[in-house]
């Protein structure tokens, strides 16, 4: 990290351990009170205008390029949307099998947000020294946390690749289905590892929750404010991660939409564009903008739904719902609902395997295109993930438009950073303390940036003090 | 956890890089050759963008290890082999996207309780630009470099 001090104006750049490029801005007043803080993602976007003009056949294979953390939400999505366009569904067994990829990709991608970007400031404290607070130095202090973190993520992934053949970019889901049925010894081999894949996330839960009262102040003062919630519900009320319709809620629980189909997210959903970042603000369109902020991802799914829908992950969210009341506010809180959502994936995973009909060769539909507008919507590790697609007679994409969660939780975290810089940046003068906190409460979104545009390397991030007359008073940077 | 741990130990080769930038993927179109080689039919080989932590574990049940990668450092379409010995190896940083050959050596000792001797294989390359084929000498290069990947492979040193 590196400090830059100007009169008036302090920065942080890059934002670390967050997937992607970003800055972040704080501005100072008069007093050297902090009046503004903002959360700049610097990279450019454009990936919905490369894909007009390509087939739309092409474009789950396409989508999935877009990010190397979550190909497999794309994916998803992708193929959803161009099945509306096909106007036909996947055979049932085709549908398990896309969601057991959906789910897990959500558990590979939860461990490693917690294990490997948040544990070490959960563990070694927020003021520890940067030197040993990464992963390997959860390594050499707390090596059966490492150990299950590694473990918990090979196992996410070693399931992506069983099915998809590869565990980057695997091209398995395809318009109408998946491209092959799963074979006994594949499905016998993932179920071997549920067992152990659930004692692991057990270990950490038990930990988090006798842990979590260290995190008090953390808890009240980071992204604590009240906010609406939106994510997909089955029917029922439980969790649903791949079908489902969509449900906001306010910060009390007042259903503000419900059984929105995604064909019609438009109807709840509007976007904004700041000058001061590529990436969009999203809002219910209901309250309007920026009133209408909501978050997305973990926390708000476990807020939206009536229970979980498997016995493990609902007995922790009963227990999570007495600890900290039923709509939890606080952004800090992804992390335990993030833990409590990877036991509900291993769990679903078990129940999807365990169902006869998942060894069915019929797998995929096959059809051409027979409407010119398409919506898929399904649940990204990181929140609700909308794709939208126009097309020609012939198939070629005309318009795309790609709502991702981070986005959706870009107010909130811009909100988040501003609340954690008021409370921690007294002075014109950074300390790496605050810039972690500052960082941290980013983290717990675990913001995905790379949606946006490909990340080259490193995440970086970059904070910036911003005095009254809009001059640099002191910056922060990774190298 | 993915696999049984009666599995086999057996020798290990992971080939990575980036594809979609030419000469940066030697090492993956390595390991894409010694996939589909009878040759390998004993070996662990995995094709990867680039090492992780989560390859720690196969490292630490691997015979002997063989790693593939390009470097700018040499003359498009040579190659040398550099020996590392877990004990030198220092551990360095790791992160969750990336980490070095020395630092998964490290991980595996850390947290499994050993790693094999690991031979890294460096490809000189000549061009990183977008792209998904290799340059010519280095492409010409790939099965000579398979061939020797099955010797070290084989050497059990």
């Amino acid at each position: 990290m590196t400090t830059k001090t100007t009169p008036n104006q302090l920065i942080i750049d890059p934002v670390t351990r967050i997937e992607g490029h970003s800055k972040i801005t704080i501005t100072l007043g008069e007093q050297g009170e902090v009046t503004d803080a903002r959360f700049h993602v610097t990279q450019f976007r454009g990936f919905e205008r490369m894909c007009e003009g390509r087939p739309v056949h092409e474009m789950p294979s396409l989508m999935a390029r877009i990010c190397g953390i979550c190909p497999v939400s794309h994916l998803v999505a992708s193929a959803k949307a161009v099945d509306a366009i096909m106007a036909t569904a996947p055979p049932p067994a085709g549908a398990r099998l896309r969601r057991l990829m959906n789910l897990a990709q959500i558990l590979q991608s939860h461990a490693l947000s917690f294990f490997h970007l948040s544990s070490p400031d959960l563990l070694f404290g927020f003021d520890a020294d940067p030197a040993k607070r990464h992963l390997y130095g959860l390594v050499q202090e707390f090596p059966q946390f490492a150990k299950d973190g590694i473990a918990l993520r090979r196992y996410g992934q070693h399931m992506i690749e069983l099915l998809g053949g590869k565990r980057i970019h695997p091209a398995w889901v395809v318009p109408g289905g998946v491209t092959s049925p799963l074979r006994a010894e594949v499905r016998d081999e993932i179920l071997a590892g549920v067992p152990d894949a659930i004692e692991r996330v057990r270990r950490a839960l038990d930990w988090y929750k006798q842990a979590m009262s260290r995190w008090n102040e953390e808890t009240e003062v980071w992204g604590n404010f009240p906010t609406a919630f939106l994510g997909l519900v089955s029917e029922d009320g439980t969790a649903e991660h791949y079908d489902g319709t969509l449900r906001a809620i306010g910060p009390a629980g007042t259903i503000i939409h419900d059984e929105i189909a995604p064909t019609d997210f438009a109807n709840c959903v509007g976007e904004a564009v700041e000058p001061w970042s590529y990436l969009k603000s999203t809002y219910l369109a209901k309250l309007g903008y920026p009133d209408g902020i909501y978050r997305v991802g973990p926390l708000a799914r476990l807020n939206v739904v009536d229970r979980m829908g498997t016995p493990r992950a609902d007995e922790e969210l009963a227990e999570m719902r007495s600890r900290l009341g039923r709509w939890p506010s606080s952004s800090f809180h992804f992390h335990y609902t993030r833990l409590i959502e990877t036991l509900y994936c291993c769990e679903r995973i078990e129940q999807i395997l365990r169902d006869p009909g998942i060894l069915s060769g019929r797998v995929r539909s096959q059809a051409g295109i027979n409407r010119n507008e398409g919506v898929g919507v399904s649940e990204a590790p990181r929140g609700t993930l909308m794709h939208h697609y126009v097309v020609d007679d012939d198939g070629l994409v005309q318009r795309a438009n790609l709502i991702i969660a981070t986005g959706q939780n870009n107010l909130a975290m811009n909100r988040g950073v501003k609340q954690v810089a008021q409370q921690y940046v007294k002075s014109d003068k950074l300390t790496e303390g605050m810039l972690n906190r500052v960082e941290a409460v980013i983290r717990c979104y675990d913001p995905c940036l790379s949606c946006s545009t490909h990340a080259v390397g490193q995440m970086p991030f970059h904070i910036q003090l911003v005095g009254p007359s809009g001059t640099v008073l002191d910056e922060l940077a990774t190298p | 956890m993915t696999e049984p741990t009666s599995t086999p130990r057996r020798p290990l080769v992971i080939g990575y890089g980036n594809s979609l930038r030419r000469d940066d993927g030697v090492g993956w179109h390595v390991a894409q050759a010694l996939a589909v080689d009878p040759r390998a039919a004993d070996l662990e080989v995995l094709a990867a963008h680039q090492l992780t932590p989560e390859l720690a574990e196969d490292l630490h049940r691997a015979t002997v290890a063989v790693l593939v990668d390009a470097t700018p450092d040499a003359p498009p379409g040579s190659w040398q082999v550099l020996r590392l010995s877990p004990a030198a190896q220092s551990p360095g940083g790791a992160s969750s996207h990336a980490c070095t050959p020395q630092t998964l050596i490290a991980l595996a000792r850390q947290l499994y309780g050993g790693a094999p001797p690991v031979a890294l294989v460096a490809v000189g390359t000549a061009c990183f630009d977008d792209g998904d084929t290799l340059t010519p000498a280095v492409a010409a290069a790939v099965g000579p470099i398979v061939d020797h990947v099955l010797e070290l492979a084989a050497e059990g040193w």
